[in-house]
């Protein structure tokens, strides 16, 4: 794993994707990280299947459950400023990799550690 | 495919630590499993030979080396998010791509390619069977892989100059140099033979040749037993079915349970209109807005400079945007419904009414933890350029990168995410750039989510460790 029961990261700026579900197998830990000025309004976390939205601020830390619809919303940005914005972070378990751990583990038990052939 | 790992044997709990020469040892670790001197795991940090002073990072000779190995694989040259398996196209393409490389200058259609880059019928031509392209280098010289100079015969050994083309060659000053970094410059030399092109264990057309690649192949039994442990994993923890009745019965960290309880729930409104589920949402228009079309279409080349993308002026209006998916077709926006934005001081917990978590707010990060992620992002902006999801995920943003690990297409193991960048130094500083984020995740927000949602994530990661 890469860090826990996490299989990797995704950092997004300003990240506004359409509603979606994620092939993941646990909850997704997400961070909230304003840079300048930050934000006017807007970028928080909708979750479309309950009908909510949990606001965002920076440094917020949030989980989630990957299998169900969720996106951030549109973010209304200060003019011109392109030194501010927000980031979000999401530490996520993935099924295939989680698969590929197994199989290079399975794989490795049985043919051993591999030597490097040298000439 | 191989990397170098380094051990440090002291001060190993801090991830950011910098500062005087300590005891380090070091490892060789393969793409494909297992290590040469199996050094643990977790003490391990991934290096370049550059980084660790075994080749000189002023000479471009070292650097060569590196950049080389790091574009042996095909995968490289594939979009890393790429979801299907590479096809024998892709090959057939990545193959001709590397011709071209060879045959810089001539622009070739498979054809002349053909003609050109010579098939083994042509080989007694000795300008084919060298690797030149007639015409197009000077006569009676061949590059060197390291230095990539154009050299005379004279500047080869015998044996060096009659390898085949698709072969790298040393001119006998390199070879000199190679020679003299011991074991470090015979791996350096080496480790290119792992593999010509794509690594899977299977047959592939390298340049005009059959080649096995060299890459050890998962078998069926192999194939059985992941498929084994990972349908144990999801029977023990389903998450479509975890209720926080079920993750509590597991019985792990029940302190954070109780504090669980002190957050605020905040009740199922059931699911937003039908037609706007997959939609992009808002909640910043004045005028609301249901399942409108975007204008534009999400094409891999669509980035908009500022104040150009107007499906969304609140945000072309602060920074050049990126709108990509994998698959351009309509894409739609829908309002979120009115008052439906929560926070709460003590956390909030969005519960739908089968008593699953669909959502929570949990603490927030300190300002220090917060900006040294800044720092990393900029590195992870650097080394991971932009990540292409598919037609699920279509994203209006200003960049989007991914690091960790991830399944290799083609072999389906295991393996990192690798930094795209040409130069072999940024290969160094995005391993460490890899390993601060991973820090910061242990270190502090993992900490922070245990205090509140331990009793939901202490079970899964006691599973994963009980698997090492």
């Amino acid at each position: 794993m890469y860090a826990h029961f996490v299989t990797g990261v995704t950092a997004g700026k300003l990240f506004w994707p359409r509603s979606h579900t994620d092939l993941d197998v646990w909850f997704t830990i997400l961070v909230c990280q304003d840079y300048g000025e930050g934000i006017v309004a807007g970028g928080d976390f909708a979750f479309a299947s309950v009908g909510n939205i949990l606001k965002c601020k920076h440094g917020d830390v949030l989980i989630y459950n990957p299998t169900f619809h969720h996106g951030t919303t549109e973010f209304k940005l200060y003019a011109g400023d392109e030194d501010s914005g927000r980031i979000f972070y999401a530490f996520f378990m993935k099924k295939e990799v989680l698969h590929a751990s197994f199989l290079s583990k399975s794989l490795q038990e049985r043919v051993g550690v591999q030597p490097l052939e040298l000439v | 495919m191989a990397r170098i790992t380094c051990v440090i044997f002291a001060n190993t709990n801090d991830d950011t630590q910098t500062g005087d020469k300590i005891p380090t040892g070091y490892d060789i670790e393969f793409v494909l499993g297992g290590r040469l001197s199996n050094l643990a795991r977790c003490d391990l940090t991934y290096t370049t030979a550059t980084a660790e002073g075994f080749v000189d990072a002023t000479d471009n000779f070292g650097g060569h080396l590196l950049r080389h190995q790091m574009t042996a694989s095909v995968e490289n040259m594939r979009e890393v998010v790429a979801d299907e398996p590479a096809t024998e196209l892709e090959i057939v393409v990545a193959d001709k791509s590397l011709k071209k490389v060879r045959c810089r200058k001539s622009e070739l259609t498979s054809g002349a390619v053909k003609k050109h880059c010579a098939s083994k019928t042509s080989n007694k031509n000795e300008s084919n069977r060298t690797g030149e392209c007639s015409g197009l280098r000077p006569s009676g010289k061949r590059s060197c892989h390291p230095c990539s100079e154009l050299l005379l015969k004279s500047e080869f050994s015998k044996t060096q100059w009659k390898k085949p083309r698709d072969g790298q060659m040393y001119c006998i000053n390199c070879h000199g140099k190679i020679a003299s970094m011991g074991p470090m410059g015979r791996v350096l030399k080496n480790s290119h033979s792992l593999s010509s092109g794509i690594v899977d264990g299977r047959q592939h057309l390298v340049h005009g040749n059959i080649r096995w690649d060299r890459a050890i192949r998962s078998s069926s039994s192999d194939r059985e037993i992941a498929d084994k442990l990972l349908a144990e994993f999801k029977t023990s923890f389903d998450i479509t079915k975890a209720t926080v009745t079920s993750i509590k019965k597991l019985g792990k960290n029940e302190e954070s349970y109780v504090r669980f309880q002190l957050m605020q729930n905040v009740e199922d409104h059931g699911p937003i209109s039908e037609g706007s589920m997959t939609d992009f949402l808002t909640t910043v228009r004045t005028q609301r807005v249901h399942h409108i079309p975007f204008q534009h279409h999400p094409e891999q080349s669509g980035s908009w400079p500022i104040n150009t993308f107007t499906d969304s002026p609140s945000m072309s209006t602060g920074t050049r945007l990126k709108f990509r998916c994998k698959v351009s077709e309509s894409q739609y926006i829908s309002s979120f419904p009115e008052g439906r934005i929560v926070h709460h001081v003590r956390g909030t917990v969005l519960k739908n009414n089968d008593d699953m978590i669909i959502g929570a707010r949990c603490y927030t990060l300190n300002q220090q933890v917060l900006n040294e992620m800044k720092l990393v992002y900029d590195e992870i902006e650097k080394h991971r350029p932009f990540l292409t999801r598919g037609n699920a995920v279509a994203n209006v943003c200003a960049n989007f990168a991914v690091t960790g690990l991830k399944q290799d297409n083609n072999t389906k193991l295991l393996m990192t995410h690798v930094p795209r960048s040409k130069d072999a130094s940024d290969a160094y500083q995005e391993m460490q750039m890899r390993s601060k984020l991973r820090g910061i995740f242990v270190k502090n927000i993992y900490p922070l989510v245990q205090k509140e949602f331990g009793w939901l994530f202490d079970p899964i990661t006691e599973w994963v460790n009980r698997g090492k």
